[in-house]
Formats: C-alpha cells, structure tokens, sequence
C-alpha cells in the first residue's frame, strides 16, 4: 500500500501502533511535494524544519495525539512561528511571523506535522488563484485549469496528494469553490467556531477557517481538533466541540433543496450529478423538498460590499514600518508621511486587492455610507433571518457550489464582476455565517469534478459531517486519481 | 467616482493609465451593486457580526511574554529600539 492513498485517521492510526514512523511519512509526502509542486505551483513554502519536528513525536508517547504525525499543509494566511507567511502578497513576502495562530499551535499539540504552506490568492482575496503574486496554482485534474480559490493551493495539493490535510479559510467560499473544483471534501463551520487569532485578516466577520481533505472522516477529526473557545479572539464559541469523527453514524435528515439555485444557468452535466444524488439520498431515507430562501438574488453584492469594506480597514495595517514590505527610497525619499505610505502600498499590494481596498473605501466614506455599507449590512439580516426560517423546516440545504466546473486560466481575470458572480452560491453562507461543505460527487466529461454544497444550521456540522460520510460511501470519488501523479 | 479622494484615502497611488483602467472597473461594479438599494430595509437592523458574541473577557494578567528584539528583528529598519523611517519632514 502507498503511503499515498492512505486518509489522515489512517496515518496516525498505523504511526501510533508502530507499523509506520511519522519519519517515514513526512519523507514519502516531503518528496511528493517536491516532485509535484513545480507541475502545479500550489505550494510557496516547503518546511526545512518537517523531518526534525516528525523525528521529535517518533520519540513522544503518541497515546493522546490525535494527529500523530499527520503531515499538513496550510494556507500561506495562518501565522507559522519561524516560516514564511505571505498571504500569497508581495506586501508580506518575506514575512516570518514570530508567533503561531492558534490553529498552527492547535495542529502542532494534537501531533501534526507542518509540511508546508499553500499558495492562494493575494489576502484570499479572488476565486481561481489568480491574483497570488507567486503566480497561479494549476488544477491538478488538468493544467489548464483554474483550481478555484482562495484556497486553490491548498485544494490542489490534498486533490494531488501532497498531504493527506490542509487547513484554509472561507471569507465567500474560499473552502467550498476550489474544493469543488478540485474534487476534494471541504468544510466551513460556523463563524465562531474556530480562532482567527494568527490568521491575516480579511474581512473579520465572515473569515473561518476549516479543513481540507480527500476523507470526509478526516476533516470531521481536523475540526474536532480546531473548534473551540480561544481567549485571543472574542468571537469563538464556548459552546461544547462534538466529537465529529466519531459521530459520523446515519441519520435520517430532511433536505432542502434552495430552489433559485437550481436554475438555468447551471450546466446540464453538474445538474444531472446532482439529481443522482438526490436519487441516493431518497434511496437512503432522507426526505427531500424543495425551498424558498429570499433575497439571495442580492448575496453577491451585499456580500462583496461588505468584505470590500472589511479588508479596506484591515489592510490598513500595511504601512512599511513594522514589518513587511516597504518601497525603496533611497535616493528619492518621500516628500511626506502619506507618500511614504502610499508608494509602499502601491508597490506592495496587487491589482485586485487594491480594486477592493478603493471599493470598500468608497463605500465606508462619507455620504455613501448610509446607501452602500449600512444598506448592505441591513440586506445581510435580511438574509440571515431568511436562512433561518428555511432551516426550522429541514435539516440541511443542498444547491450546487457554482455554475460550471473549473474555468481556464486567464478566462475570467480581465472581469472582475464576471469574477465576483462566480460566488453565486457560496457568499450567502458566510453574510449567515452558517456552516457549509463541498462533497465531490463525481466529473463532466472534460474529466473535470462536480461537487454538492452542504449548508447546515448553527453549530450543525456534525449534521453536514454524517451527510457527506454517507453520500462519500455512495460516490467513491476518493478512488480517482488525477494523471498528473 | 472620485478616485483621486478615494486614492487619497486608502493611502494609495495610481498612475494615470492605472486611474482610467481602474475607473471604468469600478463603475461597472458599483452600478452591479446599486441593486441593493432596491431593496426595502426601513426597521432593519444593520447585521454587523453572524453570531452572537460572547463578550467574556479574560483575567487581565500576561499570557505570554512578547519579546521585543524578536518582534523588532522583522521591520524593515530599526535604529536600536527604535523603527526607522526615511525622513518625511523638511
């Protein structure tokens, strides 16, 4: 048996009884990133440090580490004590942070090995990987492809079996796009979930970070491991962490299906995968009906106007003083504090993000505040209390996760907007800030795969979990192997 | 859109050819967006955060020691304690 093929519960099942060494793992999966990521550019960083961290829990006692070394990748937005950090951005390309986020120290304590870190795009902020400045992550299903994004590096590598796990972050469905795209399992939980102490900001009411993985098992055991209370960010949740790996048991669920998102514009080939779905669902018990939720007509608009206005205020952090990139000046010094600033930040940021940093000022600044930014804020309630009444009539939602599968690169990178409404179905669940997965459930006949999306209510995940485990069984998509490895 | 005001602040600079390009995309955008206005929110409170917090504040005593030299080692330049900036006063 490959090492390769085995799930993450796996790995530290057989390392915990003697019958691998976390040396051995970390070497297997070290030398796959090596071999695999100039094909497909989805890593910025390679640890130096894995091998000695995966000799150092060889030695412990491994009874009560539930990630015994597990090698892992994470997205480039996840503080990592002593490795580069860069939120794929130029602003930040030499930044080695010195502390963790609590999900590397979280990761780590649980017997995690820190393989790596991700590509993405710039401050998560795009949909197909695009905007890094360390250039775009190819879909390992063909490398023509977009892998999806933010979170495309960390799909692809799990898709090409650079690591069993990776661990990214959902602003607009940074999880669930390239998952789908990349036939992987991705999860967003609920925001509150997990801390976002040591996590570059984004948008900080709607960033939530969450496993990704080729098991549905493993990322209910990832997510096991991260949820929780932390007193470095007071919008964590005390509320009790189920043991999500274990309670993947059948359940019978009502399911609705978002009726707006089954609609025309979907392409033929993902539409008839997912009523297969429907059909092994019925087959299993689940009932099925079909759903109203209003006002998701507005969830790219409102969603986008408020991130913008987010990240226009968190991004403002990036002045070239303390840390991170500053313009040279040398021989043409500014000829005030605001030219320092703005050459900085000018050279520093990207053209995306320096679209959405003027977006999110234009909407915060004075009189268009009230029609954008509050406007916007009011819709989003709207929106919530919408999700809410459909999710006291069934236990789940399904739709698809976007229109088509993966599109070529270079395809949407001159439209933004075109860009922006590929978010269609997955933006809504981040204004509700509900939880949602993307389960691969099969491929179109380009060989390119189709996912489901999986919104459950607050603090619901095991109901997601217990869903996608079934439907996983049904599916099997975990079997298929891209060429590229 | 006033680009120049909005440039101004966000602490950004575009070249002209950067401010025409940039101008038409943003236009294009924002009238997109404009749909929201559309909508009927009078008595709707704005919705800031998805989920209630907590607001239980912790014990007000150190958690971890910062160390500064560590912390002060990754700007671009220092002057002793000190962060260093070109000078932007004449």
């Amino acid at each position: 048996m490959e090492i390769y093929k085995l799930s993450a519960v796996e790995i530290a099942n057989r390392i915990k009884k003697g019958e691998l060494s976390a040396e051995e793992v970390t070497q297997h999966f070290l030398k796959r990133c090596q071999v695999l990521n100039p094909k497909l550019n989805a890593l910025i960083t390679i640890s130096e440090n894995a091998i000695e961290e995966a000799k150092k829990i060889d030695k412990k006692d491994k009874s009560s580490l539930p990630l015994a070394g597990v090698p892992i990748l994470l997205k480039d937005m996840f503080c990592t004590k002593g490795i580069k950090t860069t939120a794929a951005s130029k602003i930040l390309k030499d930044f080695i942070p010195p502390y963790d986020s609590t999900v590397t120290k979280k990761l780590k304590e649980a017997g995690g090995i820190i393989l790596g870190k991700c590509n993405q795009d710039e401050f998560a902020m795009g949909s197909s990987n695009e905007t890094s400045f360390f250039g775009a992550t190819k879909n390992p299903w063909n490398l023509n492809y977009v892998p999806g994004g933010s979170s495309g590096g960390s799909a692809a590598s799990v898709a090409a079996r650079m690591a069993p796990l990776s661990i990214g972050t959902d602003t607009g469905g940074s999880i669930r796009q390239p998952a789908n795209f990349c036939g992987v399992f991705g999860i967003k939980p609920t925001y509150g979930r997990i801390s976002r102490y040591g996590i570059v900001a984004f948008a900080s009411s709607f960033d939530q970070a969450g496993p990704i993985s080729m098991r549905v098992q493993d990322s209910a055991l990832a997510l096991e491991i991260l949820c929780g209370k932390d007193p470095l960010d007071s919008t964590t949740t005390s509320l009790t962490v189920p043991s999500f790996s274990k309670n993947l048991t059948h359940r019978k669920l009502r399911i609705g299906k978002i009726k707006s998102f089954f609609n025309e514009k979907i392409s033929p080939e993902i539409m008839d995968k997912i009523n297969e779905a429907i059909k092994k669902l019925e087959a299993q018990g689940h009932s099925l009906v079909e759903i109203e939720i209003e006002h998701l007509e507005l969830a790219v608009d409102t969603y986008y106007l408020l991130a913008m206005s987010e990240a226009s205020s968190n991004l403002s952090r990036y002045d070239g003083v303390r840390y991170g990139y500053r313009a040279d000046f040398r021989g043409n010094p500014p000829s005030n504090l605001e030219e320092f600033y703005s050459r900085t930040r000018s050279e520093g940021f990207g053209e995306e993000v320096k679209r959405r940093i003027a977006l999110g000022t234009y909407s915060l600044s004075s009189g268009y505040y009230e029609a954008y930014y509050l406007q916007a804020a009011k819709v989003r309630r709207l929106i919530q209390e919408s999700f809410q009444r459909a999710l006291t009539q069934v236990d789940v939602l399904i739709s698809p996760v976007t229109t088509t599968t993966a599109f070529q690169l270079g395809e949407k990178l001159d439209d933004p907007l075109a860009m922006y409404f590929n978010d269609v179905f997955t933006t809504c669940v981040n204004l509700a800030g509900l939880p949602a997965a993307s389960l691969p459930i099969g491929f179109d006949s380009k060989g390119l795969p189709i996912g489901l999306q999986i919104i459950g209510d607050f603090f619901q995940e095991e109901k997601i979990l217990s869903f996608a485990h079934d439907l996983e069984e049904e599916f099997k998509c975990y079997m298929e192997e891209p060429d590229v490895i | 859109m006033d680009l120049k005001k909005i440039a101004r602040l966000s602490r950004l600079s575009f070249s002209e050819e950067e401010e025409l390009k940039l101008n038409a995309q943003l236009s294009k955008i924002v009238m997109a967006f404009d749909r929201i206005k559309s909508v009927n929110t009078q008595d709707v409170e704005p919705l800031v955060t998805p989920v209630k917090i907590e607001g239980k504040l912790r014990q007000d005593q150190p958690q971890f020691e910062i160390n500064t030299d560590e912390y002060m080692s990754i700007a671009p330049e220092v002057s002793g304690r000190l962060y260093k900036v070109p000078r932007v006063i004449s």
